[in-house]
């Protein structure tokens, strides 16, 4: 069970929670844009920014940790979800589009398994050390910098500097591996 | 951190700074391990590459996937492609969660068009397929009029999952409206119509979570049609990892606590009916940011007003709390009675002031919500799990959901049991003083569920107890819910043996409950028909257990568990007054009608099988007996996790079962493993441990070691004795098998003594007519014959042979004893011919019900070659003797002397 911290109010931390929230709000608008028409509607996306626009006026707004920790969840799963579209075999036999021959797209193909990987080594690293993980995820998913996560998760910035270092060298190597 | 990963990450914190050539001596000197050196040597690789994946900003990767994934997708290109027996038609429209598909059955000859939907979320991990396929179970086993059925689903091979749907044609609800131009009070008529529809999917445990007018639809009849029921819930990736999740919902309908993560409860449909009626009411959408609802129009009546405003309250538990409430009212603003909504006090709005500006309050409720509600188990269900029809799937659904995402977070022995979720939200509970009484004996009543659920029937009548005072305090002594909490008291009391104190609470409360058909009655019904069977009133509870089944088949959907439970309830009643045909009927015309009526077998179906199999056994089909024990202890261990009560009981039903047949060292880990695992959940004094241990006792008696089997039964009767179990069959049976060690072992004085308990507890609970009683009736004769008495055991092994004649039960191990200890009388009276003729019918009937029971054969040739011994018939008794020679591996169950004479009679 996830164990939230005691509230404390956003106003009163220097946490750039005005930059995430705009962050997601700015990849809301732009899922919504892209699949326009309600052709494929991303909901995720979507979601995201109602939940944004609620909460924000509401009372009881997210606590720090976990609207951070929600917003590298919620990057992780874009990331997640675009990457497998891409990969996802073409429907209807299996015959290819011309424009998905070139290189680019191959190198596009590329990353994306890499980015399922890099999610399956992330769930690995979290069983295996719970902090570095998240430190990965609030970094890489969520944006923010290596000293707010240290004020953030409470520790001190030389762990979280280490935290980072291992976990980024440990994926790489899971990803080699 | 496991150790690996800790040894690895030591490991490169000291050498990823040394300068190359230091580190790689460092290495030689403290990795040995060439796997290790390997993996240490990539992960200083990866520090010191500049490249990588991580390097590079998430968004630039979800832009360049996002740009390569664009076009792929074209919901037209799917035309043709099959999902399970449908093919895909046309294009019927997309939305937020997928794409629907007009669909015609390609697998059968008969035409059939549906809906199929295939979802947007691709499911991937097995976590939320086995989610998708638990919820899809629970849907698929929902039908109503009323509801668009889902009629399959299932994942493709590149993970679409897919949803086929009965296909309706209609009109969406407010078109309807406009088109036919109705009235308000017909659209309010109209409205009630689909609550009625909504409150029947609640009673079924099933929220819809998705109400808008797009999903009900109105039919060219004017019938009301409510599409997706669920399925929202099915989408809802995040449910089982936090309470925080957000759910997909339709902005304007979706309630407060969808859109903040707040528990689902049947409250959040009401708010969404709340605004479809509205927008009913209004002809206008309704508003999409919530908290801003403009005051209806003055043309609506008032009473719709606060209608509407009591359903889209902010706070879920200040709202009608399900459809049918909302509907009754809506129902009463038709009859012109007054509703139960009413304008905002000023109360009310200083409550409001009060809530929104300390904290504190909404804190601990959110709290209180989440841990009920962790892992996604939307509080609704523990709330509804009330009805005790659904109850244990409810719970079970509950306990699953935490296992499943326990698992996720946490390793095993670590995981948080829901008893102490449960007992973690009783103390949050008592910490909150500002809660309203009912609220609280709600939440008590639903701890109560969850420890009942995991066997902790103390602490469940603790909770009932404190949920009961709590109303009492607020002067409510005689509402459904205080009854209702009542049952659930007495229920838990009768898994702590304490059946006459149940059974006094019951009585007089029994008109109240009966004053109305509603689950409570069901269930009260039901509880009180095991307190009388317990306090040996048979009749009683036969009666009461069908009227119970009538009473579940009038109130719940005839698939519902409900009935079923009432059906097995009464089964077992049946079973317990000796009509054992009836019962086999109903429970064979139950099993063939399952799968009709039920996605997957569960807990009801499980205890549906093994009571078939004890009737199976009772009139001599062995095989299917078995059958059945192995099927059903194969399903609890896949349902359940250890020690669970159900899974003891399977294996030591089965153990039992095994030994009857002579399987011993087959029987006896599983009787062991039971009592060890009844005796952890229950203690020493409770009778299902009692039984488990005299089980062991009665096996080691089977098998002839009558000297090691008076352990376990001393120590199963003094538990009976310190416990003061007056009324428990269990007690009967080790009395029973106590005195068969006594009297085995020549301990004649003992034996009777035990047996004349058993003969005492027996016709307490049974009854002189029945076969539980007759077998007593055994021991005494062979009591009997033992201490030179053969000619008064002889009318009493009549008259047990009597009663299992009359039963239908004189085929069966206890008719072969019968026939046995009269042929030993017989014999004893020096009657050798009609003894003769006896035992020719015993062995024939052992031959029939138990062929692989050799200490039973033994016996009967040893009695026959005594007797045609004493007939001087000699060479006859020689065969007998020779044949039971070869039967040595049972010599222990006769004494040392009879063994020798048969030594002596085969040369």
């Amino acid at each position: 069970m996830r164990q939230s911290k005691p509230p404390a109010t956003i106003a009163g931390s220097d946490l750039p929670f005005a930059e995430v929230y705009e962050r997601l709000r700015s990849i809301a608008q732009r899922e919504r844009h892209r699949f326009s028409a309600g052709q494929t509607l991303n909901t995720t996306a979507l979601v995201h920014e109602v939940y944004l626009d609620i909460c924000a006026v509401r009372e009881h707004a997210p606590q720090p940790r976990d609207f951070f920790g929600y917003a590298a969840r919620s990057m992780r799963n874009l990331l997640i979800d675009h990457a497998r579209r891409c990969l996802r075999p073409k429907h209807g036999g299996g015959q290819h589009h011309t424009g998905l021959d070139s290189p680019a797209v191959d190198a596009v193909q590329l990353d994306a398994s890499q980015a399922l990987e890099v999610d399956a080594a992330l769930a690995k690293l979290a069983e295996a050390d719970a902090r570095a993980a998240e430190v990965v995820e609030l970094h890489y998913f969520a944006g923010l910098d290596l000293a707010k996560i240290a004020e953030l998760l409470g520790v001190s910035e030389r762990t979280v500097n280490r935290d980072w270092r291992v976990a980024r060298a440990w994926l790489q190597r899971e990803l080699t591996a | 951190m496991n150790d690996t990963y800790a040894r690895l990450r030591a490991l490169f914190e000291q050498c990823v700074d040394l300068p190359e050539g230091d580190r790689i001596r460092w290495m030689d000197q403290h990795v040995t391990d060439t796997g290790q050196r390997i993996e240490l040597e990539l992960m200083i690789a990866a520090d010191d590459s500049s490249g990588g994946f991580l390097q590079r900003d998430v968004m630039v990767h979800i832009d360049q996937f996002g740009v390569a994934s664009e076009e792929e997708f074209k919901p037209e290109s799917l035309i043709g492609r099959r999902f399970g027996a449908f093919q895909l038609q046309r294009l019927i429209g997309s939305g937020g969660q997928g794409t629907v598909y007009l669909a015609e059955r390609v697998d059968s000859d008969f035409d059939q068009t549906a809906a199929v939907k295939l979802l947007r979320r691709g499911i991937h991990d097995e976590a939320s397929h086995r989610r998708f396929r638990r919820e899809r179970e629970i849907l698929a086993r929902f039908e109503h009029p009323g509801v668009a059925r889902l009629i399959d689903g299932g994942v493709s091979g590149d993970g679409v999952p897919y949803l086929i749907m009965e296909y309706v044609e209609g009109e969406e609800i407010h078109q309807w409206c406009e088109t036919q131009t109705l009235s308000q009070r017909e659209r309010v008529a109209l409205f009630a119509q689909l609550c009625d529809v909504v409150a029947a999917a609640h009673r079924a445990l099933i929220v819809h979570r998705d109400l808008k007018p797009s999903n009900v639809l109105v039919t060219s009849a004017g019938k009301v049609k409510v599409l997706d029921f669920g399925i929202a819930r099915l989408l809802d990736e995040d449910e089982a990892q936090t309470h925080t999740a957000v759910p997909l919902m339709t902005p304007g309908y979706g309630a407060p606590e969808q859109a903040c993560g707040g528990a689902i409860t049947l409250a959040t449909d009401v708010h969404a009916l709340g605004m479809l009626l509205r927008v009913l009411l209004t002809g206008t959408p309704p508003p999409t940011a919530p908290g801003a609802a403009l005051p209806l129009p003055e043309h609506v009546a008032p009473e719709l007003r606060w209608i509407v405003g009591k359903a889209c309250l902010q706070e879920s538990e200040r709202r009608y709390r399900d459809a049918a409430e909302l509907g009754d009212d809506l129902g009463r603003f038709l009859g012109a009675r007054p509703v139960l909504a009413h304008p905002p006090s000023r109360w009310y709005s200083t409550r409001k002031f009060i809530g929104r500006h300390r904290g504190g309050v909404l804190t601990t409720m959110a709290l209180l919500l989440g841990i009920l509600a962790s892992a996604g188990v939307t509080f609704w269900q523990a709330k509804v799990a009330r009805e005790q029809a659904q109850r244990a799937e409810a719970s079970r659904d509950f306990l699953l959901s935490v296992f499943e995402a326990a698992q996720e977070d946490l390793p095993k022995d670590t995981r948080p049991t829901p008893d102490v979720l449960a007992r973690a939200a009783a103390k949050k509970l008592e910490g909150d003083t500002r809660l309203a009484p009912a609220m609280r004996a709600e939440f008590l009543g639903t701890l109560g569920k969850i420890s009942y659920s995991s066997s902790d029937y103390a602490r469940a009548v603790d909770y009932a107890d404190r949920a009961i005072a709590t109303l009492n305090a607020i002067g409510d002594t005689d509402s459904r819910q205080h009854l209702g909490l009542e049952v659930a008291r007495v229920e838990a009391l009768t898994y702590l043996n304490r059946y006459d104190e149940g059974d006094r609470a019951l009585e007089p409360r029994m008109n109240l409950i009966r004053a109305q058909d509603d689950e409570v009655a069901v269930d009260g019904v039901g509880v009180y028909a095991k307190t009388r069977r317990r306090t040996g009133h048979l009749e009683d509870a036969l009666d009461l257990a069908r009227e119970a089944f009538d009473r579940a088949r009038r109130v719940h959907a005839p698939d519902s568990n409900a009935v079923e439970n009432a059906a097995l309830s009464y089964g077992f009643e049946l079973l317990n007054s000796g009509q054992t045909q009836e019962a086999i009927a109903l429970f064979e015309a139950r099993r063939a009608a399952w799968p009709t009526h039920h996605a997957s077998p569960d807990r009801n179906y499980v205890t549906l099988l093994e009571n078939l199999a004890h009737l199976k056994l009772k009139v001599g089909d062995t095989q299917a007996a078995e059958q059945l024990m192995r099927e059903s202890v194969q399903l609890t261990k896949r349902i359940f996790e250890p020690p669970h009560e159900l899974i003891a009981t399977t294996l030591h039903n089965f153990g039992v079962m095994l030994a009857g047949l002579g399987r011993y060292d087959e029987a006896e880990p599983m009787l062991r493993e039971a009592a060890g695992m009844y005796e952890a959940l229950f203690g020493a004094h409770h009778s299902q441990t009692i039984t488990a241990i005299g089980m062991q006792g009665a096996v080691e008696n089977k098998r002839g070691r009558f000297a090691n089997a008076l352990p376990y039964l001393l120590r199963a009767t003094t538990a009976c004795v310190e416990a003061k179990l007056d009324s428990e069959p269990a007690c009967a049976y080790n009395w029973q098998y106590l005195s068969v060690s006594y009297l085995k072992l020549g301990r004649l004085e003992e034996a009777d003594a035990a047996n004349e308990r058993n003969m005492q507890l027996r016709l307490k609970l049974y009854g002189e007519k029945n076969p539980e009683y007759a077998k007593t009736l055994i021991t005494k004769g062979e009591i009997l014959v033992a201490r030179g008495q053969p000619a008064a055991a002889i009318p009493v092994l009549d008259t047990a042979l009597a009663i299992f004649t009359d039963k239908g039960q004189a085929e069966s191990l206890s008719g072969a004893n019968t026939l046995s200890a009269r042929a030993k009388a017989l014999a004893a009276l020096n009657r050798d011919a009609e003894a003769l003729e006896v035992v020719g019918r015993a062995e024939a009937l052992i031959q029939r019900v138990a062929p692989k029971d050799e200490g039973r054969r033994l016996d009967m040739l040893v009695t026959r070659a005594d007797i045609l011994s004493h007939l001087g018939r000699t060479g006859e008794a020689r065969e007998a003797a020779r044949a039971a020679l070869k039967l040595e591996s049972m010599r222990a169950t006769i004494d040392t002397k009879q063994w020798q004479r048969i030594e002596a009679l085969a040369r």
